[in-house]
């Protein structure tokens, strides 16, 4: 505790002085962030196995995140993304801490750049900018991409999170641009056991390739978006059994999405697909997965927009039941100017989950969530 | 009678001559490019493009005040001030680009881009200098803008595209 809180002051004192002073001839460390705080009223009604009602209401800290930037040569820059989740303590032990991203950019060129490190890959349109909570008009994102339910929900499934090395650009024609991406990273077969050694590494040889492909022409984007790797999939569950409940051969996984956006005079709409489809899907289980979302939204001033949100999932195993999630969002957001952004949305979620224990059905749940929150969406 | 006309038509041109402007879109003369149309300069505002062609860093600079010079440039660009404030924060906190640095008044922005390679900037046109390129001139109805065929001037010999 006492190294942790030495290392804690250390790296801000560092932080400090190295933006106050910075060495002659190089560019100042840049230090800025967001925060988005929020109240949520929530009503849950659960029907099946278990009837149940409840309502509550929260204040929270959904999410802080601080970066570091810096420029380490005329072409090259740094970038480091800390996140801090869910009312974040390490002595309650809420919420989580990580490391988003660390990378390294290399800007050759308009139509080729590298970047090298931790990063969170392109995969359409929401997948990069999903965290950064003060350009979204949302207080909750569509479902794949709320990171704060990453307790709930299996997201990384849906859309890969972390990748090491992306090549990218955009070769512009006239109005017309073609923007690309392509990346690896690490598979989804992670050691997360600290009794076999180094954790947070790949324990296998197998490695997530993916990218994106995408138009724009104006305010009208359109991009398809894919990755591959193999998984063990049950091997990702030793958590929760204590050993792996299937010993399956790697299985090859596809991720397949499309986006689409535009923006036409006060009107705004943006859409994705994902399909998840596993290649040596097993017959007794069903591991596909699939996730849709659309906003369509008007501002109704240039600071202020309106939108309705749909989304749906359908996650079949988790790591033992089968969820289907309909997610209807109203909402509104206002900015004060661009330091600060108020939100409101109203959420509606009907599901149903049928919970599954060594494949037999144990029972089924149907729920109703109602959610209501206001957040203040903070850059500094 | 003859007096009079002339007093109105003197009147006809200050009052339509105070309100008449063009904003000199400029960039450093290192910068590889002698004209810009308004798709590239949003592009280039936007971050879209950082790069010029020789490799070089594309520096922009815009304006802090919402004065005529700035609204005839964003509306020549099409794009509010507000989205691009929207577009910069993006860039921002991907890490892929920063805000332009905002200055004051229009004859800092005209020693910014004398002086820093690379670099645009946009004033009215009046105050443009021989030490800078003028790659686009914008009317204040910003329909008909005007591409400078000259790379350095310092009284810009406007011609149509």
């Amino acid at each position: 505790m006492i190294k942790n809180s030495l290392l804690t002051i250390t790296a801000i004192i560092l932080i400090t002085f190295s933006s106050a002073y910075p060495q002659a001839g190089e560019s100042d460390l840049q230090v800025f962030g967001f925060f988005q705080a929020t109240f949520r009223n929530h009503k849950n009604v659960v029907e099946g196995f278990v009837n149940r009602k409840h309502s509550s209401n929260t204040f929270a800290i959904q999410q802080m995140n601080i970066f570091l930037q810096k420029d380490l040569a005329r072409k090259l820059s740094a970038f480091i993304n800390i996140e801090l989740l869910n009312n974040y303590s390490s002595i309650k032990k809420w919420g989580a801490l990580n490391l988003e991203e660390a990378w390294v950019m290399y800007r050759s060129s308009t139509q080729f750049n590298v970047k090298a490190g931790l990063l969170i890959p392109t995969f359409n349109h929401l997948n990069e900018i999903k965290n950064r909570t003060p350009i979204l008009p949302y207080i909750y994102r569509p479902l794949a991409y709320e990171t704060s339910f990453i307790e709930e929900f299996p997201l990384e499934e849906f859309v890969p999170n972390r990748a090491y090395f992306q090549l990218f650009g955009m070769i512009p024609h006239n109005e017309l641009k073609i923007d690309w991406a392509a990346y690896i990273g690490n598979s989804a077969n992670i050691n997360s056991n600290p009794a076999e050694g180094q954790t947070g590494v790949d324990t296998t040889r197998q490695m997530l390739v993916g990218g994106r492909i995408g138009l724009r022409f104006r305010d009208l984007k359109f991009g398809i978006s894919t990755t591959f790797d193999k998984i063990k999939y049950f091997e990702v569950y030793r958590d929760y059994f204590g050993h792996a409940p299937f010993n399956l051969e790697a299985m090859n996984r596809y991720r397949f999405g499309c986006d689409l956006s535009f923006k036409l005079e006060k009107v705004f709409f943006e859409g994705e697909f994902i399909n998840v489809e596993y290649e040596e899907n097993p017959d007794f289980l069903e591991l596909d997965k699939k996730f849709y979302y659309w906003t369509a939204g008007v501002y109704l001033k240039e600071e202020f927009a309106s939108y309705f949100t749909y989304s749906r999932m359908k996650s079949k195993v988790k790591p033992f039941f089968r969820g289907n999630f309909s997610v209807y969002y109203l909402g509104s957001a206002y900015t004060i100017n661009e330091r600060l952004t108020l939100k409101a949305q109203y959420g509606y979620v009907d599901w149903d989950d049928e919970v599954f224990y060594d494949l037999n059905p144990l029972f089924e749940l149907d729920g109703k969530d109602h959610y209501f929150s206001l957040a203040c969406s903070v850059y500094f | 009678m003859r007096m009079r006309l002339i007093l109105i038509l003197i009147l006809f041109f200050l009052i339509t001559g105070t309100g008449y402007s063009q904003v000199a879109v400029i960039a450093n003369s290192s910068v590889p490019v002698e004209s810009v149309n308004s798709s590239y300069l949003t592009d280039l505002y936007t971050q879209d493009i950082q790069v010029w062609k020789n490799g070089d860093p594309v520096v922009v600079f815009d304006l802090k005040p919402r004065n005529d010079t700035k609204n005839t440039f964003y509306s020549y660009i099409g794009k509010s001030i507000t989205r691009m404030k929207s577009i910069w924060m993006k860039k921002k906190l991907s890490g892929e680009g920063k805000p332009p640095e905002s200055l004051e008044t229009e004859e800092e922005v005209l020693r910014k881009v004398e002086t820093t390679p690379g670099s645009i900037g946009y004033l009215r046109s009046d105050l443009v200098s021989e030490k800078v390129k003028v790659l686009v001139i914008i009317e204040t109805a910003t329909e008909n803008p005007v591409i400078n065929q000259n790379k350095t001037n310092s009284n810009p010999k406007i011609s149509k595209p």
